[in-house]
């Protein structure tokens, strides 16, 4: 009797393990539509992407279904250039490379310095090169044929956004991990020479940068995320970048073909959302509050098309996110899409 | 009559205050009586059953406990938290010797980091019932993990010497050492322990259905114990006295392995810790007082804790990050129980606690957290009902001292019933308890540079509970028989404390979110038997169903969702087979699927697993002039990697041998 227990026993704790089946591989490959970045949780190996085709149909974890593989911890960038899609993984320290085509991983670089892992953080295309900024400080030249680094460029203390005008880098130095005596500089990087030639004060915590068609460039500063606000300044390219504050509040940007900038803030005191639109060209506010976002909870990307506006919403950052498209020229809904977890990156794919 | 006497005598002697190195075991060779059914008794560990078991350290030892869950992040060294249904690491104390661990910066005890070479006892004692007097602290906290070390146990022989050295995979090497001496009045006791763990390991586990190959590096562990006692009894004017001192040192150097990070590299951070303890306690007992029998203790405890985190490779402008603290905790009390008869039972006590922390961050705060904490117990035994209350207060003030701010005082009360019918119908036993208690936020929840948040509520829990125990009529002590425990329960948590990401991803906050609620049971089998020729069997088995989900917001994505990490389903089973010298012991134990996140999708579930050990024992004492053991096994035969935490890898097949040498 004693033992039979101790066999029933067994049996049932043996049974009780099951595994989960592997998805089935969808081959989309050479579709075209859009492609959108799942940042994931920190440690939790789950950055991902989504897939929305041209028929509004949405596939998630298409990483994973092309490659039959996982993309990686924390994905933080992501862009289209040649032929390529590059995306910033940044705890796993990589730039996944993608053919644009077939959406399948070409390389996967490693971002290691004398066995440390850098972080990359954002990514930049110009000419056979990919410039990306890694949190050791660093920008690195990366070519696109032989997916090597090149070259290692010095600047702030933990770069992150990128922009390129008149053949130069600027480089937003967050010093985020120094939090709070924050770094408050743009590097400026002569492409030509790969020297740093300048360095441009614009307050704490530097975050997103864009350029507009007359190579002005935007730069976020995030504050402190208390009693220091978060600002957008530009930096003018015909006056020798000099700085002036735009007097809006940013968290990230989106500059679209029209010289339209589109702005996301999401305010982390009262948790709301907002979206502004600016003439680039002339600097002026077209309209501060576009779309209704009270069903938004937790802004953290935009990107507009020829027909929409899409911004991503975190959800409070622990939820599986949403993917909400908006009319770009009326802010009308359209509809909205279930993703990856904090979802904050955007693409067009076109082939 | 008759019976009922019995009955009540011996559940007297059981919750005699000075019975608090025993293990709640009462052998009696002479007369066979029936022992009472106690439903509400706490989960114990012997000696014997810590030996059965080899378990890796006092964490893995209680991941068998019914309704526990231990959040496991490593193996030796690795963070092991505890978390009883639902409720977080912060609403369990530890309790050594009869002294609560106090850590006021995390406010939880990390459960590997407590070795068992030196454990003579353990038990989980939610329900107020253990025999180790606690502290007015532990009281009032409840669910307290109260280990007795051996070196405590009072010494009947002149002297006496334990060492064990144990060898196991992975490079981890154990030496303990115990030195024990009967004085004329008292007895004295000094330990040492060594433990070397190098640690990396190969591991191949899935995630989201993939594959993922690897090394675990960052691993290794170095700790050394070491620990003292002295016990002075003596006896004056009918006044029985004990005077007890304990203290001791641990040095700890821990390398962090962290997560398992895709395509990433190893991780290079450690953590560096040393503590330093002083307990002091003095009881008395007055023989001559029939009319209420008063037995005190007071005690005193200082604690000091320095830890220092280390990250050579951070990317701030130093390159490196390299943060120390210092915890300062001491505190004082009293308390006392009073029977009159069998019948009649009072406690009460009273006890001062002062929490200091430093840092050499500028960012963070300098707190000076004052507790003054008072309780008072009655219990009264009633034709066939025992009913208890209990009602406890603390009063806390806090300052930051770095800017003389103060926080909003706190006054508090914890209130505690148990109703228990031990005999309901035969053999069976039966009670109902209801308990609300709170757990304070701790300093880093409340100072942590960006991500405190001083106005912080204390957590509160409000815990019912049904159980039922039943055991075989020849049982006798614990010692042989069969015992069947089942517990139905029910809390609500309020003012829950989670971290949230309010400003972005990196930067989280702590706040005050909503409810959990729970439901659940679960139910636990003990056969023990001694044959013949030296034979013995023991088996034990438990289930733990539980729903613990979020409640607080109707209509969220994650509203009755179950709580991350908390496992539906949980099991262990341990079978052990001695004869003569030889014994066997096999142990099971089964982990629910969970979700790393509140969100129940199935992207964030984590894998059930199961692991299974083997482990063998040899007592040559009785073949040999060597009074040795052999301890020897397997842990986790099936090789296979698992994780209770969403990418923090634990390691497969290890082997260990262990000798024992005892006189």
């Amino acid at each position: 009797m004693k033992f039979s227990i101790y066999i029933v026993f067994l049996g049932l704790l043996l049974l009780a393990c099951k595994e989960d089946p592997l998805p089935e591989p969808d081959n989309t490959g050479g579709k075209e539509g859009l492609l959108l970045l799942n940042e994931g949780l920190f440690q939790q190996n789950n950055a991902s992407l989504s897939f929305i085709d041209s028929e509004d149909a949405i596939t998630n974890d298409y990483f994973l279904q092309q490659n039959e593989r996982l993309l990686g911890d924390t994905g933080n960038d992501m862009i289209v250039y040649g032929g390529k899609v590059y995306i910033v993984v940044h705890a796993s320290s990589t730039i996944e490379v993608l053919d644009k085509s077939s959406l399948k991983s070409v390389k996967q670089i490693n971002l290691q310095h004398q066995g440390v892992n850098q972080l990359p953080r954002f990514v930049v295309g110009h000419g056979a090169f990919i410039y990306v900024s890694t949190y050791d400080g660093f920008v690195n030249k990366i070519d696109t044929s032989s997916f090597t680094v090149s070259n290692r460029v010095a600047v702030g203390n933990n770069p992150e956004g990128l922009a390129i005008s008149n053949d130069k880098i600027f480089v937003a130095n967050s010093g985020g991990l120094n939090s709070p005596n924050y770094d408050s500089t743009v590097s400026v990087i002569d492409l030509a020479t790969l020297q740093v030639t300048d360095e441009i004060f614009i307050g704490a915590n530097i975050g997103e940068l864009t350029v507009d068609s007359e190579g002005d460039v935007y730069v976020v500063k995030r504050g402190n995320y208390s009693n220091d606000p978060s600002e957008l300044f530009v930096l003018d390219a015909q006056n020798n970048y000099q700085k002036s504050n735009l007097g809006i509040a940013a968290t990230s940007l989106f500059m679209d073909e029209d010289d339209k900038l589109w702005i996301a803030h999401l305010n982390y005191g009262n948790n709301t959302s907002n979206v502004a639109v600016i003439d680039a060209a002339s600097e002026t506010v077209l309209s501060s509050n576009f779309i209704n976002a009270s069903d938004i909870q937790s802004l953290y990307g935009i990107f507009v098309d020829e027909e929409y506006l899409y911004c991503m919403d975190a959800r409070g950052f622990t939820l599986t996110g949403n993917l909400k498209k908006y009319n770009k020229n009326t802010g009308v809904f359209v509809e909205e899409f279930d993703t990856g977890l904090n979802p904050n990156t955007l693409v067009k794919i076109k082939n | 009559m008759k019976i009922i006497s019995t009955i009540l005598l011996i559940f007297c002697s059981s919750v005699l205050w000075s019975q608090d190195d025993s293990t709640g075991v009462k052998t009696f060779n002479e007369v066979q009586i029936i022992r009472p059914v106690i439903p509400e008794e706490p989960q114990r560990f012997t000696t014997e059953d810590i030996e059965r078991l080899q378990p890796l350290d006092l964490g893995s030892m209680l991941q068998s406990i019914p309704s526990v869950s231990i959040k496991n992040y490593g193996d030796v060294g690795g963070l092991k938290t505890l978390s009883y249904r639902g409720m977080g690491a912060q609403h369990n104390v530890l309790m050594v010797n009869g002294f609560a661990v106090a850590n006021a910066q995390t406010g939880m005890a990390d459960y590997s980091q407590v070795p068992v070479e030196n454990v003579s006892y353990i038990e989980h004692d939610v329900f107020g019932r253990s025999n180790i007097l606690p502290t007015v602290g532990a009281a009032l906290q409840g669910n307290v993990v109260s280990i007795l070390t051996k070196g405590r146990q009072l010494n009947y022989t002149k002297q006496s010497v334990l060492a064990s050295y144990g060898i196991s995979s992975f490079g981890q090497h154990d030496i303990f050492a115990l030195y024990k001496r009967k004085l004329k009045k008292g007895a004295f006791g000094i330990d040492v322990n060594q433990r070397f763990y190098r640690g990396n390991y190969t591991y191949n586990f899935q995630t989201s259905g993939i594959d993922v190959e690897g090394v675990r590096e960052n691993n290794a562990y170095q700790s050394s114990f070491v620990n003292f006692n002295y016990i002075r009894n003596w006896e004056k004017n009918y006044v029985y006295k004990v005077f007890e001192v304990f203290g001791g040192y641990t040095n700890i150097a821990n390398e962090l392995p962290g997560a398992v990070l895709l395509y990433a590299i190893a991780n290079d951070e450690e953590l560096n810790s040393e503590k330093g303890y002083v307990n002091l306690s003095y009881k008395s007992y007055n023989k001559r007082v029939k009319a209420w029998n008063i037995r005190s203790r007071s005690y005193a405890s200082f604690q000091l804790d320095k830890n220092q985190y280390l990250d050579p490779t951070y990317f701030n402008a130093a390159g490196f990050l390299e943060h120390n603290y210092q915890n300062f905790s001491h505190y004082y009390g009293h308390y006392a129980k009073a029977l009159k008869g069998d019948r009649f039972t009072l406690n009460w006590g009273g006890e001062f606690e002062n929490n200091l922390l430093n840092s050499n961050r500028e960012d963070f705060a300098t707190p000076n957290r004052l507790m003054a904490k008072g309780l008072m117990a009655g219990e009264v035994k009633y034709t066939k009902y025992i009913v208890k209350g209990s009602l406890g207060g603390r009063y806390i003030l806090e300052q930051n001292r770095g800017n003389n701010t103060w926080r909003n005082p706190i006054f508090a009360f914890t209130p505690e019933v148990l109703v228990d019918r031990p005999f309901l119908i035969g053999n069976v036993g039966a009670f109902l308890w209801y308990q609300r208690s709170f757990r304070l936020p701790n300093f880093n929840e409340l100072y942590y540079s960006q991500i405190g948040n001083i106005a912080l509520d204390p957590e509160k829990v409000n815990q019912l509970n049904l159980g039922v125990k039943w055991h075989s009529k020849n049982s006798v002590g614990n010692a042989y028989g069969q015992e069947f425990n089942a517990n139905a329960f029910g809390n609500l948590i309020e003012d829950k404390i989670l971290a949230i990401p309010t400003k972005n991803l990196f930067i989280w906050s702590m706040q005050n979110v909503g409810q959990v609620g729970s439901i659940g049971g679960d139910v636990s089998y003990v056969y023990r038997k001694k044959f013949r020729n030296n034979k013995f069997m023991q088996l034990n088995a438990n289930y733990t169903y539980q729903r613990v989900v979020d409640l607080s917001e109707k209509g969220s994505a994650t509203y009755r969702h179950q709580i991350a990490y908390i496992p539906e389903h949980s099991a262990n089973f341990s079978g052990t087979f001695e004869y003569r010298n030889f014994g066997m012991t096999h142990s099971l134990n089964y982990i629910g699927a969970r979700y790393a996140l509140n969100q129940n999708i199935p992207q964030n579930k984590v894998a059930a697993y199961m692991t299974y050990d083997i482990n063998l024992s040899l007592d040559l004492r009785g073949n040999s002039k060597l009074p040795l053991r052999v301890n020897g096994g397997i842990k986790n035969v099936g090789g296979k990697n698992y994780q209770y935490v969403k990418s923090f890898v634990l390691q497969g097949r290890s082997f260990y041998l262990k000798l024992i040498y005892e006189i």
